[in-house]
């Protein structure tokens, strides 16, 4: 019983990692239909970000926190404004292509730039830990993370829903010519969507680095750990982002926890294999999502 | 009529136009693609340009990952062999030759390393090769034994030493060698005479032997395994196999992760409220990792000394190749990097001794016949024998110091192997 419930507590900030990136993914494709394959990457340069303004820089984690998400934010922006957008229109598949091209690239400058070694990151309540009724035992910061990504993607869901600018990234999306007609800047609508989506990659990156340590194999391993949860709930579905998550790490948590480690693959992704048969668009994911 | 094929033509330029524009980010990611790989390979080239040997140097090829999944210890070897090459050739190289250095990116790719082999071996006609993993030194080994090209390579498994390959040397210890000294070593840290023991791996064929012999030792000593956990290479974190291996309450966890798995591996441990010894290979021993960590019952094993800035160093080489990585701006005790440095000292030595020119089956027979006292470069000496190609017998255990804040030995020279 301890097991589970622990297994249940702990694989909670794993599917916080997992849904604060694929919720990347959600945002760009509500708002540009660009399927982002770099969204890992990013994730790994903003925690690079961090690292170099908090640990190098010395400045300290709050100040920090808020100029690396500037430049997160700066870094997707220009993504978009300079590859992306004189690209919109064309086939999903060129954009695919490009986003996988851009991961390499990024991956490449990453290696450049920070070198191959592991870099840690330095978070508060890291090296807190919080009884929990039952003997569970979590960080401070596990807590924090999950409180926080609850609290965000709630965030990106009303925004998307109800708010103005919700509405236009909508239509910026959905038909792009008659968002113009209606007086909708799609330009700056799809520029500020990549910006937001990179923000929540490199928040995910910044826990990654504190809990784990930022290396040049990280980006891919978030980016293919969090895609397989969105398509679980579904492309285009911030909530199915959070649930397919959370099944996910769960599935494997418990895989682990049951069965081994060496078990943690087959079974998540068997779920997700079983879950696409009776829903291919996913749990939560719109219908007329065309599947590549 | 004339009018509207004017304004077709236009139409046409304008698509023409924006399909050019519309090309131009694509084009942008090529550039950018072509110049980081570029830069990739050329960061090694003051030393490293391709060419074939002349005017009387010595030319050693090496083929890694630089750009792929495991490029963080592909770039820390490569730059280990250039801060030897590069220290050598500033002064006045092996006994007046001086030594080019080519590096070749394999990416992890052994179809790709087979042709960067085929390039150094056949075209540059390189004098040795270094290679870094085990599947690509697998899938070039015909290339290299038909070429007679003497190998030195980090990750040599045991099916190339056994029976022994008269090209293939080892550059560190087998993994599957370290399986006796860390369990002998537990078993001096644990306070109960059977103690409950958990293995904890990463999920890779090289670590399949390790744990083999590991379990055998564990049996043998009439201990009780308890858990046996593998880390997938796709897990972003080991906590969830953590978890499982604390709740079946161990006296003890040996294991076998690298970074960054080992971070996350321990920290969950210690989270679960395990408080046993936690007994590593050298595979997950770098001096960021004990640092972060700093876990004085976190033991790893270690061939080589770190760097302590202000303490004495342990030799007169530890001490040149500190100054060789500071040459190359390059942090001492980044991890793999006196691995790297290590074996093109030990390439260097046998080449000296060798003579010049040196043909390949020269070089082996040297290598195997190589006798080194490394003078404080590694714990213990290095030699090769005609019946054992593995250069590393003695190592020691290593933890977190929380008093000094700086790694301390934890054992004296154990024999690995036995």
């Amino acid at each position: 019983m301890h097991l589970a419930l622990q297994t249940l507590v702990g694989q909670l900030p794993t599917a916080a990692l997992y849904a604060l990136v694929g919720v990347g993914f959600v945002i760009v494709y509500r708002g540009t239909q660009v399927l982002n394959f770099a969204q890992g990457l990013l994730a790994l340069i903003g925690g690079y970000f961090f690292y170099s303004i908090a640990i190098s820089e010395g400045i300290p984690f709050w100040p920090a926190l808020v100029l690396s998400l500037i430049a997160s934010a700066l870094l997707g922006a220009l993504i978009y404004v300079l590859m992306l957008r004189p690209l919109m229109g064309q086939s999903a598949l060129l954009l695919v292509m490009l986003t996988i091209a851009l991961n390499i690239v990024l991956g490449a400058v990453a290696l450049m730039l920070w070198g191959g070694a592991t870099h840690f990151v330095k978070a508060p309540g890291a090296k807190v830990d919080l009884h929990l009724p039952g003997q569970i035992r979590i960080t401070a910061l596990d807590v924090a993370v999950v409180v926080l990504v609850a609290i965000l993607l709630t965030a990106f869901a009303i925004m998307l829903r109800w708010s103005s600018f919700g509405s236009r990234m909508r239509a910026a999306a959905e038909n792009p010519l008659l968002a113009t007609y209606r007086g909708i800047n799609v330009g700056t609508v799809s520029t500020a969507t990549w910006a937001i989506a990179t923000v929540g990659a490199s928040m995910a990156g910044i826990i990654y680095g504190a809990t784990n340590g930022l290396a040049p194999s990280a980006g891919n391993a978030l980016g293919f750990a969090a895609f397989p949860a969105v398509v679980l709930g579904g492309l285009d579905s911030v909530g199915g982002a959070l649930i397919g998550a959370g099944i996910l790490a769960e599935v494997q948590g418990f895989a682990v926890s049951y069965l081994g480690g060496k078990y943690a693959d087959v079974v998540g992704y068997g779920v997700l294999l079983l879950v696409l048969i009776v829903y291919p668009t996913g749990l939560f994911g719109s219908k007329e999502i065309a599947r590549l | 009529m004339k009018a509207q094929r004017k304004s077709g033509e236009h139409k046409d330029r304008g698509r023409t136009k924006k399909r050019t524009l519309a090309a131009l980010p694509i084009l942008v990611a090529v550039f950018a693609l072509l110049a980081a790989s570029c830069s990739s390979s050329s960061s090694s080239s003051s030393t490293a340009k391709p060419q074939a040997a002349k005017g009387g140097s010595y030319v050693v090829g090496s083929t890694g990952d630089l750009s792929g999944p495991a490029a963080a210890v592909g770039g820390a070897l490569r730059d280990g062999y250039e801060a030897y090459f590069s220290y050598v050739n500033s002064h006045g190289g092996i006994d007046g030759h001086k030594v080019k250095l080519i590096s070749l990116d394999d990416a992890s790719n052994p179809t790709t390393g087979v042709a960067n082999t085929k390039q150094l071996t056949e075209i540059d006609h390189v004098n040795a090769e270094l290679v870094f993993l085990s599947t690509v030194l697998v899938a070039a080994a015909p290339v290299l034994e038909s070429t007679k090209t003497p190998t030195i390579s980090q990750g040599i498994t045991t099916s190339l030493l056994q029976p022994v390959n008269p090209y293939m040397f080892a550059g560190d210890i087998v993994i599957g060698d370290e399986a006796a000294p860390v369990v002998n070593f537990a078993a001096t840290k644990v306070t109960v005479p059977h103690p409950r023991v958990a293995i904890f791996s990463l999920q890779v064929a090289d670590n399949a032997n390790y744990v083999a012999k590991a379990e055998q030792l564990i049996k043998a000593k009439g201990w009780d395994l308890v858990n046996y956990q593998q880390v997938p290479m796709s897990a972003t974190t080991a906590a969830p196999e953590a978890t499982a291996i604390a709740s079946s309450k161990p006296d003890l966890v040996i294991m076998a992760l690298p970074e960054p798995w080992v971070i996350s591996a321990v920290q969950s441990l210690r989270q679960q409220g395990f408080k046993g010894p936690i007994v590593n290979y050298d595979g997950g021993s770098a001096y960021s990792t004990l640092k972060t960590l700093a876990d004085p019952n976190f033991y790893v094993v270690r061939p080589f000394p770190y760097y302590v800035k202000g303490q004495p160093s342990p030799g007169p080489e530890f001490t040149k190749f500190v100054a060789a990585a500071k040459a190359i701006s390059v942090d001492p005790n980044r991890a793999f990097l006196i691995n790297g440095y290590v074996q093109a000292w030990v390439l260097g030595h046998a080449l000296a001794q060798c003579g010049y020119p040196c043909a390949g089956p020269k070089l082996a027979s040297t290598l195997a016949h190589l006798h080194l006292n490394t003078e404080g470069l590694t714990y213990g000496n290095w030699s090769y024998s005609p019946n054992n190609h593995v250069g590393i017998h003695e190592i020691r255990f290593v933890h977190w110091d929380v008093s000094t804040s700086e790694p301390v030995p934890a054992s004296g020279l154990l024999p690995i192997g036995s």
